[in-house]
Formats: C-alpha cells, sequence, structure tokens
C-alpha cells in the first residue's frame, strides 16, 4: 500500500502542525511551549525542503538520461548539455564551495547573463500582451486602454509636457481606484485563505492528497 | 505585553471561522447553499476535453511558493486542482506534463499521478517522466516551463500557484502555441497579466475554493458560502469606517489595529 493511500498519516501531520502553528500566531507570547514547537516545526520543513532538493536533482537526472539514452529527436543534445553543467557546477561547488573559481566564473559569466536575458525578455512578452488588451473592442478595453495610456504618460517624461496635468490624472488612478480593487481582491484572498484553512484542518480538504473517488 | 497578539485579527477569524463552520452544519443537515458559478473553473473539463480530441498533452504548473510560507495556500489550491486534472486526464488516457519549481511536491504529484491512473483503471498511463522538477531558481524554471510548452505543444494550460514575473511569460508562451489556458493566483501583482493573456483567470479567493467546487461536496462547497459572509462583514467594516472617519473618529481603526 502506498504511504498517501494512507491518508491518516498525511492528515494528521496536516492537522497538528496546523494547529502548533495558529496557537502560536495567537497565544505565543502566553504560551513559551507553543513558541518552541512552532519554531521546531518550521524547522523540519526547512530540513525536509533541503532534502526535497535531492529528489529534485534525482528526477531531472533521470529524465534527461532517459532523453541520451533514447535519442530523442530535438531534445538529447539539450539534455546532454544540461547534464554537463549541472554536474559541472555541483562539483566546482562540492570541491571548493562557491567560492571556487571555476563555480563562480560559471555563475558570474554563463548563469547570470542568461538569468538577465529571460528577464529581459519579459518587455517583449508585455509588449504583445499589452497588444492584445488595450485593443479598444468594447467599454471595459477601451477603459483599460485610456488609463493605460494615462499612466504610461505619467511615468514617461515626455507626458507632462504634452500636458501638465498627465502626472496627476496618472497618479489618481494608480492611488485611487487601482488600489481600490486591489483592497477588494486582497479581502477576497484572506476570505479565501481562512475557508481552505478550515477546511484543511477540519480534513475537508484532501484534493492535495490526490482524489479519492 | 499583551498575551494575545492580534487580538482583532483573532476576533475577526473566530467570527469568519463560525460563518463557515455554521455554512457546513446547515449542509450537513441537508440545507444547500448557494454558490455562484465560477467560470475559470467549470471550463477545466472542457480544456481537457480539447487535449484529448486534438490528441495534444495537457500542461500544469503550480508556482513558486513552498509548502511552509505565507504561499504555500496556494500550492494547496494548485495541488487540489492538479490532482482533479489528472484523474481527468487519465480517465481520458491523454498525457499530463507537471512541471515543478517547489521539490518537495514531487513525490505529492507522483502519487496523485499514481492513484489517478488506478482510479482511471488506466495504470499504463502513469509516466512519472512527466513529473518534470525544473528548478528552483525563478528563470531557471520560466525558462524550463518555456521550452515544455514550445516543445510539446499542450493543447491546454492550467496555472495555479503563486507566480511572479514568470506569470507572463508561462501565459504568453502558451497563447503563442494557441493552448487553452485558465490561471489561478492569488498574488495580485501577476492577475493582471493572466486576465490579459489567458482565456480563464480565477481571482484570488477563487483559486482558494477550487477544490471545494471541484470535489462537488455540497459540505465543501457550503464552506465558499460561508466565506460569502466574511466578505459581507468586510464590507459593513468598510462602510462603517468611512462613515466614523469622515465623522473624525479613528475609533474602529484602533480597534483594528489591537
Amino acid at each position: 500500500m502506498s504511504f498517501l493511500k494512507n491518508r491518516q498519516i498525511p492528515i494528521g501531520i496536516t492537522l497538528v502542525v496546523g494547529l502548533v502553528m495558529l496557537v502560536n500566531y495567537y497565544f505565543g507570547a502566553a504560551l513559551p511551549p507553543a513558541k518552541s514547537a512552532a519554531t521546531l516545526v518550521q524547522n523540519w520543513a526547512v530540513i525536509v525542503a533541503a532534502f526535497a532538493l535531492l529528489i529534485g536533482l534525482i528526477n531531472i537526472s533521470r529524465i534527461h538520461i532517459n532523453h541520451l539514452l533514447k535519442r530523442t529527436k530535438g531534445q538529447w543534445i539539450f539534455s546532454l548539455w544540461l547534464l554537463a553543467i549541472m554536474y559541472t557546477m555541483i562539483a566546482l561547488g562540492l570541491i571548493g564551495t562557491t567560492k571556487n573559481p571555476g563555480y563562480q566564473w560559471l555563475y558570474n559569466y554563463v548563469f547570470l547573463p542568461i538569468d538577465a536575458t529571460m528577464y529581459a525578455s519579459l518587455a517583449f512578452f508585455i509588449s504583445s500582451a499589452a497588444y492584445r488588451a488595450f485593443r479598444a473592442r468594447n467599454l471595459e478595453s477601451s477603459l483599460l486602454l485610456a488609463s493605460g495610456v494615462v499612466t504610461m504618460l505619467m511615468n514617461a517624461p515626455i507626458g507632462e509636457i504634452i500636458w501638465a496635468a498627465f502626472p496627476v490624472i496618472g497618479d489618481w488612478i494608480m492611488v485611487v481606484p487601482n488600489v481600490a480593487t486591489m483592497r477588494a481582491i486582497m479581502i477576497c484572498i484572506v476570505m479565501g485563505s481562512v475557508s481552505l484553512g478550515l477546511r484543511t484542518l477540519l480534513v475537508m480538504e484532501r484534493g492535495y492528497l490526490g482524489r479519492e473517488e | 505585553m499583551a498575551l494575545i497578539a492580534h487580538q482583532s485579527g483573532l476576533v475577526t477569524l473566530l467570527i469568519l471561522s463560525g460563518a463557515v463552520l455554521y455554512m457546513i452544519q446547515r449542509a450537513r443537515q441537508g440545507l444547500k447553499s448557494e454558490v455562484r458559478r465560477v467560470a475559470g473553473i467549470e471550463v477545466i473539463d472542457e480544456a481537457i476535453g480539447r487535449s484529448t480530441e486534438m490528441g495534444r498533452p495537457v500542461h500544469i504548473t503550480n508556482g513558486l511558493s513552498n509548502l511552509y510560507s505565507s504561499g504555500s495556500p496556494q500550492t494547496i489550491a494548485g495541488l487540489s486542482v492538479l490532482s482533479y486534472v489528472a484523474k481527468k486526464c487519465a480517465q481520458n488516457g491523454i498525457p499530463l506534463i507537471t512541471t515543478i519549481y517547489v521539490p518537495e511536491t514531487i513525490p505529492m504529484v507522483m502519487e496523485m499521478y499514481r492513484e489517478a491512473s488506478m482510479l482511471a483503471g488506466n495504470p499504463e498511463w502513469f509516466n512519472e517522466y512527466n513529473i518534470r522538477y525544473m528548478s528552483s531558481h525563478r528563470y531557471s524554471y520560466a525558462t524550463g516551463v518555456q521550452g515544455v510548452l514550445q516543445r510539446e505543444k499542450p493543447a491546454a494550460s492550467f496555472l495555479m500557484g503563486s507566480f511572479m514575473a514568470e506569470a507572463l511569460i508561462f501565459a504568453e508562451s502558451g497563447n503563442i502555441i494557441g493552448a487553452m489556458q485558465v490561471a489561478g493566483t492569488a498574488a495580485t501583482a501577476q492577475v493582471p497579466f493572466f486576465v490579459v493573456a489567458c482565456d480563464y483567470t480565477l481571482l484570488g479567493d477563487e483559486l482558494y475554493a477550487a477544490g471545494a467546487y471541484l470535489s462537488q461536496d455540497a459540505v465543501q462547497m457550503a464552506s465558499i458560502a460561508g466565506q460569502d459572509v466574511g466578505k459581507y462583514l468586510a464590507m459593513i467594516l468598510l462602510l462603517a469606517g468611512l462613515i466614523l472617519s469622515v465623522a473624525g473618529s479613528n475609533w474602529l481603526v484602533n480597534i483594528l489595529k489591537l
């Protein structure tokens, strides 16, 4: 029988941990044992997460070794590259910690530029998404277009030169309707998370353990 | 020092919990609560059906939050959707690709796959190579997911959980390949990106309600009705705060600060 099929164990752990954290949040000052239990549970979580990284390493290795063995078309060469770089980084890190010059070189001159490139690619995605969003098809999208243009001109130096009121209107859009909407969503999120927390503590929400029927 | 911290929060929590528990009790007595329809949840079956017809895989990812931070409820809610999607995909016999950022969810996802394949009477459906840990670094994860979307061209993509800047990379990549996309997040900064680039978006609390909604269990659905009572309470507090502030009183603000 699989571990999670015996649901009592994970459900019991969820229940105990949830109650410990809840009691600590409100009564931690009055109940020192609750505080130390919560700290202990948090430390365990960090340790379990660190071990889980090893599961991730095994998962990645198995998938890409499989691609290599099968010579998956359009994939195996990337799998080879991924495994080579990943294990080189691990080996360099283990040999001389992250201060190892080889590790530092790979991190600074390979990883960071690629990372920055991915972040920069967001500019293009924002442009294409904005193009679709800002087409004036109906009243709502027209309002979105108008407020988008005003807030853009608020941020661009040329906006104030065109019309001095752009920064004032843009600021109002950001501070009044934008904040009001965001707060409404935040309030609903809090209600939703309380409800989800209760369902989890009452053992009603079990979907995260798989579907039983 | 106060022995009970966040007193106003505790009172609010107790009131909300009372409302949810009351609705649950009503449902147990057979009284059905009205829950509004959420299009983003109802369309999940349609998206999987579309993938089945097109003979293309389904993709799902649960975002960045681990299981012990403030964003963990989003991951829990996302996993709940995942288990439902896995069940449906196993029944239809189409591959489900799960891309992962949080390694501690790998065993949970694996078990969901195994259970889904068993329940569907389709053990061959379980393929551990479809459960893919990408990275625990944000942009490496984004690159990996983007690669999966571009290479394997799923017909449906579900983005359920806590996301940051990579949200738009996923949503736009899915849009480019023509995947039907359903996203859900409580990360308010990413909601606009999902609304723009995805076909359906679960806004904030709708993601948390998804697990209960998908179960179609009357008692769980009642808890959603209970949270609506909390929304009414919030509206009353907002209105009272507005009136008192205009009248020059900070009484309510000071009470809520306790």
